[in-house]
């Protein structure tokens, strides 16, 4: 029998039970948390954390820390590993990067700052083997893949042939199983699809020119599937028209075009684009506070833009190639890749200086302090579009601390303080709800019913901090940090390497479809079928662990 | 893992065949039935039967647990190792830069070479690229630059330029058309066929030249490298006539004197082109796992292959730490020498090495260390990455074999070092 551990005197904050700042003992014991044992006290060893902040480990669910575009960011950019390089200590591998760190500093990092998962959301399918190869190098934390459909040959195929709803919906699970994945993310509807035809810009209701169907019906069918077969997360919607100033208006068109199915937006800065004032470009964050309001079936995550140099990685080569004339340094990429997706790398410098970084900074910080409800809403810099994820505890330091904000506010662009809103805003974020921001809402919104929390029976990922009225160096130092019970960090120090699990889910379909996809894949792909698909076994056997989470079918309309 | 003889995955280059047929021949050994491709048949017969080889010090049977134990202590015992040849298998891979990290070795793969060709300008300004699959299914016309690239990928054309794709009918037929090389073997009849005579080693003149008439330029003179400026004029306007080109070149074939140049100016001239159509460059690489090893480098250490494991990081060191400059050089004191997929001769050296090598490989001298191991995809599985970099497909023993994989190994001698502070 393993030995119980007791967490001594901390200070809880734990919002998916309700606790809020109150002193409590945790108890540990085979890497889960169990309830005060009351009167019949066992023997257990004890840590004491008198007086310290006590909230269970982060979750990112939205980051780009795996596969092919980011093993291609680091090719791209020797300087910024250059610079940012540490050699192996001990049993701890080296590593070299800030914006595209390699694999096992990811790990490291993100343990350091109290994180124990991160979610990679856009794993291109036919890159799936090659992501969880990386994956099993990533320590520390657990983790995840969202698949990208939306773009693919074979989805078109099956809505042209006019495919009934639950076909899609199968085509849907079967990939997911086929590729280990937990979550379905769409980029650009159908852009990325049409910009190899040669399509440079996509509307919602703009037909792609060959297949003649549009993001609104893609978005529709996709967000469908994904209710109906059950996954606790959404249809996962990087809008068509990134980057581009009035977008918001397509961003609140999308919204209303999945007719209330549940839809999650990512990194709705890039999305939030008015075009009003004398540069045409503005910030449209309270469309999108609105729709929030209006909307209960709608969550977002933020994609916080935070001043310096960064990488810039996504699927959308449409929006990243005309995006090209931005890189610096001068040198950008993009792939069309597999009939499925493609990949656009631009390296980016964001500029307080700069209006219009400074306005999507300010546009991203008003997002976050005027949104209604703390549990659709996530903490995301979309590492590291908007900037390295290593920059969350400053993100948070500029939520919780107004004088700190007024601060940054005074050095920008005057044009874009001028422009924003956010001098008036005086809310400070509290304890409690960067928890749910940064905890109990991303479990919850992925259906990680073990973590996120430290009620009985959770998974003891736990972190530990100074309550130290510096923000930014209390969430950037947790002193201790426990990874499935095990102590993993203390005093800012990696102190054992844990393997995390991946996360999948195993939504039901009818085997039928996988004959449909054999043969497409048989006719048209060059690689066959079996081969595509990743087993459980190849994980496992590169020391990985499955943890498939619970999916519950529905049907009928929302 | 079970062993595979229909719809093999072919370890013996980056196409990754993975439609391959084999047969069981005598004595444990492994046949390639079909499809034809010269170069997967060679590496079949040479991997041999499944007989078990003992390793070897100095030319001696050994014990596996002396060999290993002989190799942990000339690691531990180096101040300046370099892992080289590389050539194995993912999982390899992974093993060998875990091994190389902790005792601070430089890497270079035996391809790498080529992979700097494209890397280096690829670092400068980027690419406009593109996969198999696209190139099946969309493409109408397929610029070949330099010699043919099936010299190192045999069944490229044969398996990305069926008559027909997603987005390719009949009724137009694909153009192919070569410039600075010619097919050296036999196309099928349903491609259309041009070829450009120019000189291989003048392609960078030949692609900046189309670039400009591509940004509406004029030609400075009446010829670029002996081709006719109206004959490029003709080539660059149906270039830009394409619905969707993709440029195939492999720079490992590259001649001349800088041959990163040429490779900079195809990816300049493909980035051009996308202002109003749509092309796509699919530089095609050879075998010995040099995609894989390069994908697993990147995404373990942050910076690309020629790097070293220093105290203070992973330093990327193209030019200086190529594996022949630095046993001329002396500034490597031991080579660990790994070659899984065939008989690769381990380059000239005078220090000690260390070979975890395909067991015909012949040696100018018996190796300190010779720890014969399993061809990938044949005595045992793994995972192989594709020209594109994109797709990995899983590799699968194609007989029972008792031969340990370069991973396996690695991993023993890893676990044999002494835990030496650093
Ligand atoms: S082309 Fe390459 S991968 Fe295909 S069969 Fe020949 S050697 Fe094998
Ligand atoms: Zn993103």
């Amino acid at each position: 029998m393993s030995r119980v551990l007791r967490l001594v005197g901390g200070r809880v904050y734990d919002p998916a039970n309700g606790v809020d700042g109150e002193l409590r003992d945790l108890w540990i014991e085979d890497g889960r948390i169990i309830a005060d044992p009351g009167a019949e006290v066992p023997k257990h060893d004890t840590i004491d954390i008198s007086g310290r902040i006590v909230m269970a480990g982060a979750i990112d669910l939205h980051s780009h820390i795996a596969g092919g575009k980011v093993n291609l960011g680091r090719a791209l950019m020797p300087e910024d590993h250059h610079g940012h390089a540490h050699g192996a200590h001990g049993r701890l591998r080296s590593g070299s990067g800030a914006a595209t760190p390699s694999t096992f500093s990811t790990g490291h990092r993100y343990a350091l700052m109290g994180y124990t998962a991160a979610f990679e959301p856009a794993m291109v399918p036919a890159n799936a083997r090659h992501t969880h190869l990386e994956l099993a190098d990533t320590p520390m934390i657990d983790k995840g893949v969202y698949a990208m459909l939306g773009n693919d040959d074979l989805l078109f195929r099956l809505i042209q042939s006019g495919a009934v709803q639950e076909e899609i919906n199968d085509y849907v699970a079967f990939m997911l199983e086929a590729t280990q994945a937990i979550a379905v993310k769409t980029v650009n509807p159908g852009g990325i699809s049409a910009f190899k035809f040669n399509q440079r810009k996509l509307d919602l209701d703009e037909p792609n020119a060959h297949y003649g169907v549009t993001p609104r019906h893609i978005l529709l069918r996709l967000a469908r599937a994904v209710a109906e077969i059950g996954l606790a997360h959404p249809l996962h919607v990087h809008c068509n028209n990134l980057g581009v100033p009035g977008n918001v208006e397509t961003t609140v068109k999308t919204i209303e075009a999945v007719e209330g199915w549940p839809i999650h937006l990512t990194h709705v800065q890039f999305h939030c684009y008015g075009t009003e004032g004398d540069r045409r470009f503005s910030s449209g964050a309270t469309r999108i506070v609105e729709m929030l309001q209006r909307h209960s079936n709608l969550s977002i995550d933020v994609g916080q833009v935070m001043f310096g140099q960064t990488m810039t990685e996504s699927g959308d080569t449409m929006a990243q190639f005309g995006n090209r004339v931005l890189a610096e340094p001068e040198r950008w990429l993009c792939m069309d890749i597999e009939c499925e997706a493609g990949c656009g790398l631009v390296p980016f410098r964001y500029r307080d200086r700069s209006f219009v970084n400074a306005l999507q900074w300010a546009i991203g910080l008003e997002l976050f302090l005027t949104a209604p409800d703390p549990w659709r809403i996530f903490l995301t810099t979309d590492h590291p579009n908007g900037a390295p994820f290593t920059f969350y505890p400053r993100l948070i330091r500029l939520l919780m601390d107004r004088d700190f904000r007024a601060e940054m506010l005074a050095r920008i662009h005057p044009a874009a303080r001028r422009h924003s809103g956010l001098a008036e805003i005086a809310r400070e974020y509290t304890l409690f709800e960067i928890a749910i921001l940064t905890r109990a809402a991303p479990a919850r919104a992925l259906g990680l019913a073990d973590r996120g929390h430290l009620g009985p029976g959770a998974a003891a990922d736990i972190t530990v901090y100074v309550d130290d009225a510096d923000r930014e160096r209390m969430f950037g130092h947790p002193v201790l940090v426990l990874k499935d019970g095990r102590v993993v960090v203390r005093d800012g120090r990696i102190v054992a390497e844990a393997h995390g699990a991946t996360n999948v889910v195993r939504p039901e379909h009818d085997p039928a479809i996988a004959g449909r996809i054999e043969r497409f894949f048989a006719e048209h792909m060059t690689v066959r079928l079996p081969h595509f698909r990743v087993s459980e076994a190849e994980i496992e056997s590169r020391g990985g662990r499955i943890q498939v989470r619970e999916t519950r079918r529905r049907s009928g309309a929302a | 893992m079970e062993a595979r003889l229909e719809e093999a995955v072919c370890p013996f280059c980056s196409l990754a065949c993975d439609d391959l047929h084999l047969k069981r021949t005598e004595r444990g050994g492994v046949a390639l039935v079909g499809p034809e491709c010269p170069l997967a048949r060679t590496g079949y017969i040479e991997a041999g039967t499944d007989e078990d080889l003992p390793p070897r010090i100095d030319g001696q049977a050994v014990a596996e647990s002396a060999a290993i134990e002989r190799a942990a202590a000339l690691i531990a015992s180096s101040a300046a190792p370099l892992v080289a040849g590389l050539a194995a298998e993912v999982d390899g891979v992974r093993a060998a830069l875990a091994l190389a990290d902790a005792c601070g070795a430089a890497l270079d793969h035996l391809r790498a070479e080529g992979l700097m060709r494209l890397l280096l300008p690829l670092i400068e300004r980027g690419a406009v690229q593109t996969t198999l699959s696209e190139l099946r299914n969309r493409a109408d016309l397929v610029l070949v630059l330099g010699p043919d690239p099936r010299r190192i990928a045999p069944r490229l054309i044969e398996r990305a330029l069926p008559p027909t794709g997603l987005f390719v009918q009949e009724a137009a037929p694909r153009r192919i058309l070569f410039i600075g090389g010619v097919p050296e073997t036999e196309l099928a009849p349903h491609l259309s066929v041009q070829v450009i005579p120019a000189p291989t080693h003048r392609l960078a003149e030949l692609a900046g030249a189309l670039a400009r008439l591509i940004a509406g330029k004029a030609l400075p003179r009446p010829e670029i490298a002996g081709v006719p400026a109206a004959r490029l004029a003709e080539l660059a306007q149906q270039m830009r006539d394409a619905r969707y080109g993709v440029a195939l070149f492999a720079p490992a074939l590259l001649e001349g004197a800088e041959p990163e140049l040429a490779v900079a100016a195809i990816l300049h001239l493909i980035q051009e082109l996308n202002r109003t159509t749509r092309w796509s460059a699919l530089p095609v690489a050879g075998g010995d796992g040099l995609i894989g090893a390069s994908q697993a480098m990147l995404w373990q250490s942050g910076v690309p292959l020629r790097s070293r494991f220093t105290p203070e990081g992973p330093r990327f060191a193209p030019h200086r730490l190529a594996a022949d400059r630095l046993l001329r050089e002396r500034e490597a004191d031991l080579l660990i020498w790994i070659s899984a997929f065939r008989p690769a001769p381990p380059p000239e050296a005078s220090v000690p090495m260390i070979a975890l090598a395909h067991p015909e490989t012949r040696f100018a001298r018996p190796p300190e260390v010779f720890l014969p191991v399993g061809v990938p995809g044949v005595d045992h599985g793994g995972a192989a990455f594709r020209m594109d970099g994109v797709v990995a497909l899983p590799l699968a023993p194609a007989r029972a074999s008792t031969r340990k994989s370069a991973a396996g190994l690695l991993a023993a001698i890893h676990r044999a070092l002494p835990m030496v502070a650093r």
